[in-house]
């Protein structure tokens, strides 16, 4: 049985978004990929979207408006939102933001890296373990 | 006059009494009074002085007839008295007789015989001298003859003027007589007066007179009854000198002055040559001479070479040991004779004694052997025993005064100091100020002393620390020690001051008292202020530009990351078309963003380095240092050697792994050797910890030198696989926790970096009990 959950990606930029999209379909994913620019819409998305709500949010922390901590926050303080895996996925390689993000409940901290190639092996093995712990559910 | 045993044997008689009975002294005494006393009234005699002894004091007059050689019967008037010893027993009988039948009123005798007139005149006790109206000398008797030299002889015809009225009198003599026959007024007559004479001599003396005009038909005649008084103004003079002395002592309270009192009046009272005061040191046991009167005296009141005498010693140091007076009649007999400015032969000395101790001595020397007498003996003693209370009080005035001056004087010192110090120093006694320096005055502002006597500091600050004040004044009774404390005062001009205060207790005039230093710190709190201030504006502005590196090197990153991708994209989607050249230099492209944001990530590291978030830990750097080679992935022709055993350290974790990771990979990078070696040691040195990483790669070109810790230095710029942050990044580490690096290229090849940790003693000392 096949993972068929959608993702949500909160992203400000657009070629950041271009990029994950290009990687889905690079990889292969079936799954739906939802792009919000900024916390306050991707919280927004996520209560027009109860009985449909998304397998995995992938954040980044850089975003207008609501930054990825507080939209973590929100999402964490939800009884029902806060079921679904966040992984952080930012160029900030600082230690102080890595902990914020675990101490927010994060199920994953990713450094983007500089190539692109090497985004995709790693978007390829966070996909692999989501599979899993969703197949296992 | 007589003295008799107690049984009534004479053993004394004058020539009176010899002249009285007819007898010379030697047929009289041994023999008993009844012997010469007629029959009829032995009895009553015998009563008499029974009396005497029985009453223990002087008898009333008593007439009885006495036996003379002649056989004649002469009645004599006596009174008696007891004499005793020291002790107060009586030891005999002393008494004065006087015939009674001769000594009726001149008139009467007058009108007697001119011989029996002449007997009486020549057995009078006194000097009988009579003269005419012209002032010539009818009558000479046997006394006069004594007293004033001349014989009966050649005093009869000469006028008194020429024989014993002294030249200064004669004129007034003269004229006196003349007033009193011409007026029959004459002050000087018919009574007993007090005038000097002169003896056949020429020398003055004191007599007492009495001149009593006559008148036998028509024609006036004078008889003067004249009594040499020289010995009775002698002892007169004594007592004067005695009176004197305790009049000019009253209100004489300094040693000084008491003791040179003595000298003086004794010298001139008792016409003594010299006189010295000594007194006893008795923590010395010497006597020292305070006074002296005569060769010794110099200036006013000054000794001239004062000498010192241990007691025991010389005549003085003998009469202060025994406490008993002591003449020496010719000193030229005594060994223990101290000679001082001169040899003097004849000495007194009397010790001044108070309360059972010898205090003092006075001594006086004089140049005639045998010129002392007991009476100025029992006189200098008299005066010894009057002075000893004043001058034992002088004594302890002096010590006192001694004492007192002392401490004016360590105290005067104490203000010397004090007064110039730069800081406020008060005194406060019972928390009030009753002394302050003009440092003080200075810092209070105030104009006087006056304004801020009686007050306290509290006075000048707000009530609100009055508990804390009182508190500590509390402790500071107690003795016990204060921290200092910093507060807000108001001074007299109104100006608002912070001033520190150190407090500590202090004896301050024989009182308990509490001495406070108070320093003006409004200066240096301002100064602490605005350092504060400053440093917190440092720290916002460090924050922000944290931030700031923070936030810049994410937006730097984005767009290189889409650069990156993009030029990923190109080769993906145009891969076909794009010959080798074009792939390359996209690739190349690529390549360069990423070394970008290295340089961005190194920024970022570095900019955040400072902000020390983690605590020090214990760190164990073998475990470390491993941990840095395993992270580091070292290429196979390279070789690490770490010392056996490295030290734990206390430090922070990231920042020692950085400081490890970039030196070791530094080693690294830069070794060009075929086999590479890199050594890792430490050594204990200096109270710090010294480590070492040497290798044998390319080594610090000198051109770049020191530079090699500044940002984006590179140790050789050959090398383009690095950016140059490392090392400004390890420097920073190092420095910011107050440590040392440096580097030193080694002789052979490469090069050894150097830096210091702190070395926690007493943490290695529980690490060592624990692993015990």
């Amino acid at each position: 049985m096949k993972n068929q959950r959608s993702v949500l990606l909160l992203e400000d930029s657009a070629l950041e978004i271009k990029k994950v999209e290009r990687a889905f379909q690079k990889l292969g994913f079936e799954n739906t990929l939802v792009s919000k620019i900024n916390g306050k819409e991707g919280l927004a998305w996520l209560m027009e979207n109860q009985d449909n709500l998304p397998g995995l949010i992938l954040l980044d922390l850089n975003m207008p408006i609501m930054d990825g901590f507080e939209f973590l926050e929100k999402v964490k303080e939800d009884k029902v939102l806060k079921m679904i895996p966040v992984v952080i996925m930012t160029t900030s390689k600082h230690p102080s933001d890595k902990l914020k993000g675990f101490e927010r409940q994060a199920a994953g901290y990713m450094v983007k890296p500089v190539r692109y190639s090497d985004f995709l092996e790693m978007l390829s093995t966070m996909k692999h373990y989501w599979d899993i712990s969703e197949l296992a559910t | 006059m007589f003295f008799c045993s107690l049984k009534g044997e004479f053993t004394f008689v004058n020539h009176f009494m010899e002249r009285l009975l007819g007898l010379e002294s030697d047929q009289i005494i041994g023999r008993h009074f009844t012997d010469f006393v007629s029959e009829s009234k032995q009895k009553d005699t015998r009563n008499h002085f029974k009396e005497v002894l029985s009453n223990q004091r002087l008898s009333d007059y008593f007439e009885f007839p006495i036996k003379t050689s002649s056989g004649n019967e002469v009645w004599v008037g006596q009174t008696t008295n007891l004499y005793k010893d020291e002790g107060g027993n009586p030891k005999g009988f002393f008494g004065v007789a006087r015939p009674v039948t001769k000594l009726r009123s001149v008139e009467h005798l007058l009108s007697e015989s001119e011989t029996k007139l002449q007997s009486v005149i020549d057995s009078a006790l006194d000097a009988v001298i009579v003269i005419n109206e012209k002032g010539i000398i009818t009558e000479w008797n046997k006394q006069a003859e004594i007293t004033f030299g001349w014989s009966k002889q050649r005093a009869l015809g000469k006028r008194l003027s020429e024989t014993i009225i002294p030249q200064k009198y004669r004129e007034a003599h003269e004229r006196g007589m003349k007033h009193f026959l011409n007026t029959g007024e004459g002050p000087v007559l018919n009574q007993r007066i007090e005038i000097t004479a002169i003896n056949a001599t020429g020398i003055e003396f004191p007599v007492e007179l009495t001149i009593i005009p006559n008148k036998i038909d028509g024609v006036y005649f004078f008889s003067s009854f004249v009594r040499d008084i020289t010995e009775k103004k002698k002892s007169e003079r004594l007592l004067k000198a005695v009176n004197d002395l305790a009049i000019n002592l009253l209100g004489k309270t300094t040693l000084e002055e008491v003791a040179w009192e003595i000298a003086k009046n004794t010298i001139e009272k008792l016409g003594f040559e010299d006189c010295i005061v000594y007194i006893l040191d008795e923590e010395t046991q010497l006597l020292h001479q305070l006074a002296a009167y005569g060769p010794k005296k110099a200036e006013e009141d000054e000794i001239l070479d004062p000498i010192s005498i241990p007691i025991g010693k010389g005549v003085v140091g003998r009469v202060a040991k025994i406490g008993a007076p002591v003449i020496v009649d010719d000193t030229s007999n005594d060994p223990e004779y101290i000679v001082d400015d001169n040899v003097r032969y004849s000495e007194l000395c009397v010790p001044i004694i108070e309360g059972n101790k010898v205090i003092g001595v006075i001594d006086s020397e004089h140049p005639e052997k045998n010129f002392y007498t007991q009476e100025h003996l029992e006189t200098l003693t008299t005066i010894a025993n009057m002075v000893s209370t004043q001058l034992s009080n002088a004594i302890v005035n002096k010590q006192k005064e001694e004492a007192e001056r002392l401490l004016r004087n360590s105290e005067e010192r104490w203000h010397k100091l004090v007064d110039n110090q730069p800081e406020a120093i008060q005194i406060t006694e019972k928390g009030r100020i009753v002394y302050l320096n003009p440092a003080g005055l200075e810092l209070y502002e105030a104009e006087t002393l006056d304004q801020i006597l009686g007050k306290d500091l509290i006075d000048l600050s707000t009530r609100e620390l009055k508990p804390e004040f009182e508190n500590r004044l509390r402790l500071l009774q107690e003795g016990k020690k204060v921290p200092s404390i910093e507060f807000e005062i108001i001074t007299f001009k109104n100006n608002r001051k912070i001033i520190e205060v150190t407090s500590s207790p202090v004896i301050y005039n024989n009182k308990k008292a509490i001495q406070t230093i108070a320093r003006d710190i409004t200066e240096k709190k301002k100064e602490e202020e605005k350092r504060e201030r400053l440093l917190n504006e440092l720290k916002v502005v460090n924050d922000q530009l944290q931030e700031f590196a923070h936030v810049v090197s994410h937006d730097l990153k984005a767009p290189l990351r889409a650069i990156s991708s993009l030029s990923e994209w190109v080769i993906e989607d145009y891969g076909d078309k794009l010959d080798e050249e074009g792939e390359k230099t996209l690739n190349l492209i690529i390549d360069n963003v990423e070394k970008m944001d290295e340089l961005i990530e190194g920024i970022l590291t570095y900019s955040t380095t400072s902000g020390q978030q983690e605590l020090d830990e214990k760190i164990d750097c073998n475990e470390l240092v491993q941990t840095c080679i395993n992270n580091l992935d070292v290429p196979e022709h390279i070789s690490i050697k770490t010392q056996e055993k490295l030290p734990t350290v206390l430090f922070n974790r990231i920042q020692l792994t950085q400081v490890f990771q970039n030196l070791i990979s530094n080693a690294i990078r830069f070794m060009d050797s075929e086999s590479g070696l890199i050594e890792i040691n430490c050594h204990p040195e200096k109270g710090k910890w010294h480590f070492s990483i040497s290798d044998n790669g390319q080594g610090i070109s000198e051109e770049i030198g020191e530079n090699v810790f500044d940002l984006f230095a590179k140790a050789n710029n050959k090398n383009e696989d690095s950016t140059g942050i490392g090392l400004s990044i390890v420097k920073k580490i190092i420095e910011n926790n107050g440590q040392k690096i440096w580097f030193k290229n080694n002789t052979e090849k490469g090069v050894t970096f150097f830096f210091t940790l702190p070395k926690n003693e007493t943490y290695e000392k529980s690490e060592i009990s624990f692993t015990s």
